[in-house]
């Protein structure tokens, strides 16, 4: 009985040590001639396929002196933006916005191809004059006289005069208060909020009921420190720039092979210590506190949550445009999307994320909620 | 035994966490957002480019409305032209996006003016600047140059339904009370404006009190009280005309009238013998029924969006609270059980809502609760704010409000839903009772 399970528990023992050292103890590494021979055995059709297959993965020796593309967020390429962003279809979208850095004179679109008069989604164009005399009833000179006219004995014009181009004054509406005077002013610092911005939502009546107001709490300013050491680092894949691609096309079928073993190799990853995670964290957090402006004023503002997958640089640029993961979409889904996205972009780049823990941080998803805000 | 026993625990809960940690690690770092900022969004609307015969006093004038109506709404901040770094001198030139978020715009509004003859052609398009692309396509507008208000509106409603995801409001009107004169002795008139209060025009002379102008469906008549008669009767009018026919000439004295959704019916409030109820008329047949009863004073009505149901106030319970009936009469169901007294309820467009007045503690309210009576939330509070009416997108309420004294007089204001933009409209006297149409065709 006890050989029995002594030979057993060995046998489970030496599976586990397979399944958790196999690879080293057991693997046949290079050494293997069998790789060798089917590196001399390939055709030179099977060549050609790899070649044209794999040549946009292909990667080859790092070279040293090439320097990482700079991927600005504000300098896109016009590569298709994700599907899942614009669920209308945008025809003129199509075309890709000039790189604004270089400006160049493009050819300047049709107003036809742009302005669609017939197929609007949003509003249908005003069709002609003949109709449109109906709309402004006093403005018809078809339509029948007023009595409004006989009846009144006080001017009707507006109180802006519209008739009157040069006096015409732009708003009808007088502020309450003087507070909404300041929100002229311009920010020059794109990660600082107005001035008149605000966390929650106060009415006349809550505001008259208690004059007790909040005293706000500083947060500590100090991060955790990280305790990574940089061993781990220098393994990081470098971002190869296009060209460079471009440039290494020209290989042998050794070396095409040879480039889609490495790549079957695991990525390093680098896990984070509860401390790290929470260095990243409020960092994050931090910096959405300051960008996210979701509008809670509108239809479900409060209530939409999304999901955003981010994809960073090591030196916390976006390389691309940020991605909707969110699994479900409804009314105000797509504004709520596209706050989070101007709120990604615009608190970008994120260079407070220490570059020695990039692995942990590459790729992050955000979660806006705003289910706690406006109240 | 033992020895091997514990290798094999310890060499499965290594094995275990190992496989934990590595599907563990395939995934991206997930960090929940709940803090962000609140104020309006920054946009800016670049100069019109000007076309044929367009004067630069015309794009100004267009301009202005547009940013007047997308301020006006509380959701965004306009950038003013002094800090625009670039100026769009043509239309169809590419969008610099560096230039516009340098002073923090996230949106940008670009379009032309083009004046031919008396016609008039507006174009615009809309852009992200964050994400530096399009957001729908671009429109045009064609009218009399007379209608450039409108159009304004229109350009201005395309923008705010492109970057909130709901309906607007900016083309559409308002009908209201307009009040002059000291408190003993007001003269009263129906007008009707703009809902930003531009082109005023009073439908009615100042001889006879009118009261309670309510807007049908198509936006072409309403309904109101006047004692043109010497005893408060409810009123049809039409609006282009002005022709105007009495609703129910039996005697008694009709009130607060109300629009069904499908314009066919009015419910109001008739008083007979003292006894106040409120009734339904078919306004093709004129039929009357009658669709509440008992001694209490049963008023204001509003129909809800699907026209199944109506909401009224009544003291039936001894104080004046907020009921909930079927639109054919019969059993109703109070929804408001706060402290003091509920009146003048409003149906919202959308059908999620209910706007009231509140008069508590000596205050009065103006507030929004859920059609069950849930989720009450006071928006405003005054010496006296009454007669709530929505936005054609449900989004926000107009009402009066009058100064206490005895020159106190009533302006209108308006308030979001969820009550941080409260504002005064302007109008060319005092105002009262406003009433919203529904978007204009």
């Amino acid at each position: 009985m006890d050989i029995g399970v002594k030979i057993s528990g060995t046998a489970h023992a030496i599976l586990i040590s397979i399944a958790i050292f196999g690879a080293p103890i057991f693997s046949a590494d290079e050494e293997n001639p069998i790789q060798i021979s089917e590196v001399s055995l390939i055709s030179l059709e099977e060549f050609e396929l790899l070649t044209k297959e794999n040549m946009p993965v292909f990667q080859s020796e790092p070279e040293p002196e090439v320097q990482e593309p700079e991927l600005e967020p504000e300098v896109q390429e016009p590569e298709p933006e994700p599907e899942v962003q614009e669920p209308e279809p945008e025809p003129e979208v199509q075309e890709p916005e000039p790189e604004l850095e270089v400006q160049e004179p493009e050819p300047e679109p049709e107003v036809q191809e742009i302005i669609n008069e017939s197929d609007s989604d949003l509003i249908a164009p005003i069709a002609d004059e003949d109709n449109l005399g109906e709309l402004t009833p006093e403005l018809n000179e078809n339509a029948a006289p007023k009595a409004a006219e006989i009846i009144s004995d006080v001017s009707n014009e507006a109180p802006e005069e519209p008739a009157d181009i040069g006096a015409l004054e732009d708003t009808s509406f007088e502020k309450v208060n003087g507070a909404d005077e300041e929100k002229l002013e311009i920010e020059l610092n794109e990660n600082t909020p107005a001035e008149e911005s605000t966390t929650q939502i106060v009415t006349e009546a809550e505001e008259q009921k208690s004059d007790l107001v909040p005293s706000r709490t500083s947060k500590p300013k100090s991060r955790p420190k990280n305790l990574k050491t940089t061993k781990e680092i220098a393994i990081k894949p470098k971002l190869k720039p296009k060209e460079v691609v471009e440039a290494e096309k020209d290989t042998t079928a050794e070396s095409i092979l040879e480039s889609l073993k490495e790549k079957k190799e695991p990525e390093p990853f680098l896990n984070l210590t509860p401390a790290q995670k929470e260095s990243v964290v409020n960092i994050i957090k931090n910096k959405m506190r300051l960008c996210w402006n979701p509008s809670v004023g509108v239809e479900n503002g409060l209530t939409n949550v999304m999901i955003l997958g981010l994809k960073f640089d090591i030196d916390g640029k976006l390389v691309e445009s940020p991605v909707n993961l969110t699994p479900n979409s409804g009314v105000g889904s797509l504004q709520a999307f596209e706050a989070a996205r101007r709120a990604v972009i615009r608190c970008s780049p994120y260079n407070e994320l220490d570059p020695e823990i990039y692995d942990g941080w590459k790729e992050l998803n955000l979660k806006f909620n705003p289910k706690n805000m406006g109240r | 035994m033992k020895y091997f026993i514990k290798i094999v625990i310890i060499g499965l809960m290594f094995f275990m966490s190992k496989v934990l940690t590595l599907s563990a690690e395939t995934k991206p770092l997930m960090i929940e957002i709940t803090q962000g900022i609140i104020k309006p969004m920054p946009i800016a609307l670049s100069q019109f480019t000007a076309i044929g015969d367009t004067t630069p006093q015309y794009v100004d004038q267009i301009t202005s409305v547009i940013m007047a109506d997308l301020v006006g709404s509380g959701l965004f901040r306009e950038i003013p032209r002094s800090a625009h770094v670039s100026a769009n001198t043509n239309f169809n030139n590419p969008v610099k996006f560096s230039d516009w978020r340098v002073i923090n715009v996230d949106a940008l509004i670009t379009g032309s003016v083009n004046i031919q003859g008396d016609k008039l052609i507006l174009q615009f398009r809309l852009f992200d600047v964050f994400a530096q692309k399009p957001l729908g396509e671009g429109l045009q507008f064609q009218a009399s140059i007379g209608n450039w208000r409108r159009m304004a509106h229109k350009i201005s409603d395309a923008v705010y339904s492109r970057l909130t995801g709901e309906a607007a409001y900016f083309d559409s009107r308002v009908v209201y009370i307009s009040e002059q004169g000291p408190k003993n002795a007001r003269k009263k008139r129906l007008t009707i404006m703009d809902y930003d209060g531009a082109n005023s025009r009073f439908l009615t002379d100042d001889n006879d009190i009118v009261l309670a102008p309510r807007f049908s469906p198509n936006n072409e008549e309403i309904v109101y009280t006047s004692y043109e008669t010497g005893v408060p009767k409810v009123y049809l009018m039409n609006v282009d005309t002005l022709n105007k026919r009495v609703l129910d000439d039996q005697p008694g004295m009709t009130f607060a009238p109300r629009f069904s959704p499908d314009g066919r019916n009015v419910v109001m409030s008739l008083t007979d013998r003292g006894n106040t109820d409120i009734y339904s008329v078919v306004l093709e047949s004129r039929r009357k029924t009658r669709l509440t009863s008992g001694p209490s004073i049963d008023t204001a009505p509003s129909f809800s969006p699907d026209g199944k149901q109506i909401v009224f106030e009544s003291d039936r319970g001894g104080r004046q609270q907020i009921y909930i009936m079927s639109s054919s009469g019969g059993d109703a169901t109070r929804i408001s059980f706060g402290k003091g007294s509920y009146g003048t309820p409003v149906w919202s467009p959308r059908g999620d809502m209910i706007a009231f007045t509140k008069i508590s503690q000596g205050r009065f309210h103006i507030g929004v609760m859920r059609t069950d009576g849930s989720n009450e939330r006071l928006l405003t509070a005054s010496f006296l704010d009454e007669g709530p009416t929505w936005s054609p997108n449900g989004r926000v309420i107009m009402f009066f409000r009058e100064s206490a004294g005895t020159n106190g007089a009533p302006e209108i204001f308006s308030v979001d839903v969820t009550g941080r933009n409260l504002k005064r409209v302007k109008t060319i006297q005092n105002g009262s009772d406003p009433s919203w149409s529904g978007l204009l065709k």
